[in-house]
């Protein structure tokens, strides 16, 4: 199990003379679809795939009926899920009121487990890895 | 014959209050006032399953199942490379943080800063969260019983 990059090459325009670089991108593959996911799940768990679907969207709802209502939910081997407000200064405790308030967002912050997981997957060149497989 | 449309009120709602804050990175460090967020309870996975449990009539234990089963899965996928889309939540995935080097030699796994797992959350959800459609409520007794020290 390994994530894919190849090389990109690109021009460095914040730099005088915009010189060229080169960089590791990620190799893109395929997305797994909502009904691919329920498939897999209902597979790995023997439970029937009407009752994935049913628990996958009530965890949703769950997640956004929460969430909008100020609780941040902490998944324990996952992450949490939380808004987060952007908003700005005033000079006197008057003009403080929810007009001040910007921008609010959903956001997600994944646990330190699965950070350290993505962290220790491998990497393989992807032209490395075509170029083996050609042989 | 005149349309009548509806309107929907608030989806959600938070609780602010404000507070003095310094700031420190401007000149002569001006005291000036901002909203403060007051959280509400955080919500853990026992709360979700109970909530989904209710809300599906599905027993707890594959409720449970379900969820271990759904993060399994999206941690398998995003460590292949792969985004993985979720009913009415949104698609996860990864994103790599690499550094430039001069030549494509260079380039190998060493280079590579980070991985990060990226949350998108699905339109409806987005604008669930929206400013909006969640109310305000300011908690003035909140800030002065900070600054009380109560």
């Amino acid at each position: 199990m390994a994530l894919q990059y190849r090389v990109k090459r690109m021009q460095m325009n914040y730099k005088e003379g915009k010189p060229e670089g080169f960089q590791a991108q990620m190799v893109k593959q395929p997305i797994v679809r909502e009904d691919n996911l329920v498939e897999y799940i209902a597979n790995s768990t023997n439970l029937p795939r009407s009752t994935v679907l049913a628990c996958t969207m009530a965890i949703a709802d769950a997640i956004k009926l929460y969430v909008i209502h100020g609780h941040r939910v902490s998944f324990k081997h996952f992450g949490k899920f939380h808004l987060k407000v952007q908003n700005t200064c005033v000079d006197t405790l008057e003009e403080c009121q929810a007009d001040t308030v910007k921008r609010i967002q959903l956001c997600f912050t994944p646990n330190e487990d699965i950070k350290r997981v993505l962290n220790k997957t491998g990497l393989v060149n992807y032209a490395s890895l075509n170029d083996s497989n050609n042989d | 014959m005149k349309k009548t449309t509806h309107t929907s009120g608030p989806l959600g709602s938070i609780i602010m209050y404000p507070e003095k804050v310094k700031l420190s990175y401007l000149e002569g460090k001006p005291e000036k006032y901002r909203l403060h967020w007051k959280r509400a309870t955080p919500m853990a996975d026992e709360d979700i399953t109970a909530y989904a449990a209710q809300m599906t009539h599905v027993p707890e234990s594959a409720i449970t199942l379900a969820q271990e089963a759904l993060f399994d899965a999206i941690t398998f996928f995003c460590v292949n490379g792969q985004s993985v889309q979720v009913p009415n939540l949104g698609t996860f995935s990864i994103q790599m943080d690499s550094s430039v080097v001069a030549t494509a030699k260079e380039v190998g796994a060493d280079t590579v800063k980070r991985r990060r797992l990226r949350f998108y959350p699905k339109a409806k959800l987005r604008a669930a969260c929206r400013l909006e459609n969640i109310r305000i409520d300011i908690d003035d007794l909140l800030r002065l019983k900070k600054e009380n020290g109560q």
